[in-house]
């Protein structure tokens, strides 16, 4: 006896990558089983059906376009609600009670860095404009010249420590 | 700046206030998280801070990123508590494992019901971690340019590594 798992690449991954799990909620899998029972085939589906069946080339042909033309019907069906203009332009990814400091996907992100925002906003600033939107006020220096101690940098060493011998002496302590 | 495993930081300590600055971020009214490139590399970094003025300060201070999304955690992440009755300075570097994006649109036949393992690779990410009453922008940047190096040290060894083992292989063939 041998079981047999049957392919499809109807996958999680694919129809992640395509966009339908975003539209039919659950992605689609096909999960099926045949175990052989001499020349028979026990066939068990993935909506419960229990069946003997004789393998052949053209039963195995007609599983999979059934299973293939089920899948693009449900997509499609999926679809018939959205509006034209909604399809042309992409699926919709605005949540409306989000706002400047409140986007449910950065802050599953911070979330991810262990930072969770439970009572105010978290701004994602990534340009000067951004920092408009968060209520801060523009840089006076950009781009910003820090000098740190870093005694690999002996130039910074020598702003902070020029004054006078005695930092000499301290920063070689 | 101190790094954890080193004999001035341990982990435990730097994980106890790590963990600490993490917390009361969360309870901060406002959070800023500028986002950018460490100056002169291709090293992402992303600040977590309660203070607006640290915020336009590093903003102005970091490279100008392209702003990704959805927004994904990056290899350098600063926490930064302003207003606190302590004061610590640290930074770690920890290897973790992160999946291999996959790029094909189509991963082609996949057995329905088995989730394939998606291929992992050996990558480091540092924590920054300032906390002070009113933290000095030249502790942050201290910190980003060491955990930068040290991240490009790591990427360099790793890369040493890879390349002794495909040696390696082809010899033993």
């Amino acid at each position: 006896m041998s079981s047999v798992r049957f392919l499809t690449r109807y996958s999680r991954q694919w129809a992640a990558s395509s966009g339908t799990r975003r539209l039919l909620g659950q992605p689609h899998t096909y999960q099926l089983a045949f175990r052989s029972f001499g020349k028979n085939w026990l066939y068990v589906s993935f909506f419960g059906g229990i069946t003997f069946v004789q393998l052949t080339p053209y039963i195995l042909f007609c599983v999979f376009f059934a299973f293939k033309n089920s899948y693009l019907a449900a997509e499609a069906s999926a679809q018939a609600g959205i509006p034209d203009s909604i399809k042309r332009v992409g699926t919709p990814e605005a949540f409306p009670n989000q706002y400047p400091g409140h986007i449910y996907a950065f802050n599953w992100c911070l979330n991810g860095d262990g930072v969770t925002p439970l009572r105010g906003s978290a701004f994602r600033i990534t340009k000067p404009l951004d920092l408009k939107v968060a209520g801060l006020d523009a840089p006076k220096q950009n781009p910003l010249q820090v000098c740190f101690p870093s005694f690999s940098d002996f130039h910074c060493v020598i702003k902070l420590f020029h004054s006078s011998i005695d930092s000499f002496l301290f920063f070689d302590e | 700046m101190p790094e954890a495993g080193s004999e001035k930081l341990s982990f435990d300590q730097f994980d106890e206030v790590s963990q600490r600055t993490r917390d009361l971020l969360s309870l901060s009214d406002h959070l800023y998280c500028p986002e950018g490139h460490v100056p002169g590399t291709r090293t992402s970094v992303r600040v977590i801070t309660n203070s607006s003025t640290l915020a336009t300060d590093l903003l102005a201070y970091l490279e100008r990123a392209p702003r990704k999304e959805p927004p994904e955690s990056l290899p350098i992440t600063a926490y930064i508590l302003e207003g606190a009755e302590e004061s610590f300075a640290g930074y770690a570097i920890e290897e973790i494992e992160s999946p291999i994006a996959d790029e094909e649109e189509d991963p082609g036949w996949i057995v329905a019901g088995e989730e394939t393992e998606p291929e992992y690779e050996a990558k480091s990410v540092a924590a920054v971690v300032v906390v002070a009453n009113k933290p000095d922008v030249g502790v942050v940047v201290a910190g980003l340019e060491a955990s930068q190096k040290a991240l490009a040290d790591d990427e360099v060894e790793r890369e040493a590594k890879k390349a002794a083992e495909e040696k390696a292989k082809e010899d033993k063939e």
